[in-house]
């Protein structure tokens, strides 16, 4: 997964340019309970049981639920970054929209991040192969993180846009001002 | 130590922004 890397780089890349982690500490991000809900919730809806059962909701449940964690995070785009997540969710969500509720990731990229040209699950899953019919074809995932690299995984400029975003807000806030305590003098 | 839960906090409420609006979960957890 690329945000997983982007997470870890935008660490590195804050303390080596001298920032801290103090700062993190202090964000405040609203409906910051959405997006753990939204997690949670898509964790249990691409996991066997329900995935299997699933059916045509699947798609609808998860681009409704994609969208209210998109609206949590618009409520917060002062945060540093947060504006290049926005679009590059935008990028996915147009994709996905366009092709009844699935992302379209191409042969090729499957080949390089698993090793077969197909999306190796019969039950319910965001992914599809993408083919001729493919709507917004250069908004898929068209990119890999190849085998045998830990999390392996295809993406798209979408997950790019994102994946810089996290990154940018990580360094961004490591290097904002920590306020020393002041004293209380009674 | 409240220092570090919160660090940690606003780094796993990132990620779940991250993980949601990317999309990776494709067939990993299927």
């Amino acid at each position: 997964m690329l945000l997983l890397y982007a997470v870890a780089a935008g660490l590195l890349i804050g303390l080596a340019t001298r920032g801290s982690v103090a700062p993190l500490a202090t964000v405040r991000i609203r409906l910051w309970q959405v997006a753990l809900l939204g997690l949670a919730f898509q964790v249990l809806l691409f996991s066997s049981p329900l995935a299997a059962r699933v059916g045509d909701l699947g798609p609808v449940l998860y681009v409704a639920s994609t969208a209210a964690v998109f609206v949590a995070l618009a409520v917060n785009v002062r945060q540093p970054g947060f504006w290049l997540i926005a679009v590059g969710a935008l990028c996915n969500l147009a994709v996905i929209a366009a092709n009844s509720g699935q992302m379209p990731a191409s042969p090729d990229a499957l080949v390089a991040a698993t090793g077969a040209p197909f999306v190796p699950t019969t039950d319910f899953s965001n992914s599809v192969v993408a083919g001729p019919g493919t709507r917004l074809y250069f908004l898929a995932d068209i990119f890999a993180l190849p085998r045998p690299l830990p999390l392996a995984n295809v993406f798209s400029i979408g997950d790019v846009l994102i994946a810089l975003g996290g990154a940018w807000f990580i360094v961004r806030v490591m290097h904002r001002p920590v306020r020393p305590l002041r004293a209380s003098h009674g | 130590m409240a220092n570090l839960r919160q660090i940690a906090f606003s780094l796993m409420v990132l990620a779940a922004y991250l993980l949601v609006l990317a999309a990776p979960f494709r067939w990993h957890l299927g």
